[in-house]
């Protein structure tokens, strides 16, 4: 997968992990790699950077659950909702279209 | 690749498009990845593998940060060193009149045009490397070898033309230095031995210029202190045969010349260096500001 449509992708796979619940840099890394073969995990990276950029998500600094070292959680903003409802949207309106087309 | 080696050459590859406040974020971001990870019970190696190539981890960023703005175009380094310097010397120029030489021992018609253009020719050189370094940090493809090769020949070249044209000027006709044959005369232009510098002065200037240019390009983060360091140095090899001869000849006293040429030429390097130092930390400061967690 290359350009425009991996980095769509990409950031509605983001977008939807961080609107689940609020988690830490390397989960969202690892399953979003885990689930497209072959993908860096810093292409993963690359996207949540540029999201929380531009104001999609929001990071702190926080404890790790059993007394390990602080690290970067990420949450959604209200932006980053709408631009979820957005691309989800735009997604679908793709999936459909090409189903038509009898592709998958 | 271990955890050390990649986080290295990730800030290497980093550090040529960005800011050092954004290379230490996103290093730092890495390294919690590796401490994460490692918890979850993989191996360096593993994890190293699974981020990509460090030098592809800093394109893909390069080319998903819209929002990131890459360096600035010119090398802020190596052009406000450039400028402080000329301000020094534009100030003292004065204070530098005849007196001044005579005390140090240096007669009118041979001391001074040597120990004018040592303090002018490290100035040029700095001049014409702000702008080769602004020219090739504001190019937005890296130079390809030919363009490299260009670049790197066309600084040196010019810095000798410059060179020739001062000296040419800046000697009189009648000087003894120059005996019946003028200016011109096949002896005393680049190697020119007891008055100018022997081949190996004018070779270390050479190769110090080429190596100050590599280490501009991209901006290298200690540009100034490279500058600093040649500029000291070329003065005193710019002096050092000259001296020699003079002192040889016991016309003036040697080491309160060397000490003032050394001194002219530090200060204001000096003085650029530690603005530059501090221009840099404030911008840094403001930058982490900028982008600390939001």
């Amino acid at each position: 997968m290359d350009g425009q449509m991996k980095k769509g992708v990409l950031e509605l796979c983001v977008l939807h992990e961080v609107a689940k619940k609020e988690t830490y840099g390397y989960e969202i890394l690892n399953t979003i790699g885990g689930v497209f073969p072959g993908m860096d995990r810093s292409t993963v990276y690359g996207v949540l950077r540029r999201l929380n950029a531009d104001g999609s998500t929001r990071a702190r600094m926080g404890n790790s659950g059993s007394g390990g070292p602080r690290r970067k959680y990420y949450r959604i903003t209200e932006s980053g909702r709408a631009a979820l409802r957005e691309l989800t949207a735009e997604w679908n309106a793709v999936l459909g279209a090409v189903r038509k087309l009898g592709v998958g | 690749m271990d955890k050390s080696t990649y986080l290295k050459r990730l800030g290497t590859a980093l550090r040529e498009k960005y800011a050092e406040p954004q290379v230490r974020d996103i290093l730092s971001d890495y390294e919690d990845f590796f401490v994460t990870g490692a918890s979850e019970g993989k191996s360096e190696a593993e994890l190293c593998a699974e981020f990509g190539p460090p030098e592809q981890a800093a394109c893909e960023l390069k080319s998903d940060s819209g929002a990131e703005k890459p360096r600035r175009g010119i090398n802020r380094a190596v052009l406000s060193h450039a400028l402080l310097a000329a301000l020094f010397l534009a100030v003292l120029w004065p204070f530098l009149g005849p007196d001044f030489q005579v005390s140090s021992g240096w007669s009118i018609p041979e001391g001074p045009v040597n120990f004018w253009l040592a303090l002018l020719l490290p100035l040029m050189l700095e001049g014409i490397l702000a702008l080769w370094a602004s020219q090739s940090a504001s190019s937005k493809k890296p130079p390809d070898w030919i363009a490299r090769v260009h670049f790197i020949f066309a600084v040196p070249v010019a810095a000798v033309l410059i060179l020739l044209v001062c000296f040419t000027f800046s000697v009189p006709w009648e000087s003894e230095r120059f005996g019946s044959e003028g200016p011109f005369g096949p002896v005393h232009i680049l190697t020119t031995g007891a008055y100018y510098g022997t081949v190996l002065s004018e070779f270390l200037l050479f190769v110090s210029v080429v190596l100050l240019m590599l280490y501009s390009m991209g901006g290298h983060p200690r540009a100034h202190w490279f500058l600093f360091l040649d500029t000291a140095l070329l003065t005193v090899f710019l002096n050092f045969t000259s001296l020699l001869s003079h002192v040889n000849a016991n016309t003036y006293n040697g080491a309160t010349v060397v000490a003032s040429c050394f001194l002219w030429a530090a200060l204001p390097n000096l003085a650029a260096a530690g603005a530059d130092w501090a221009i840099r930390k404030i911008v840094s400061a403001r930058r982490a500001k900028a982008w600390t967690v939001r």
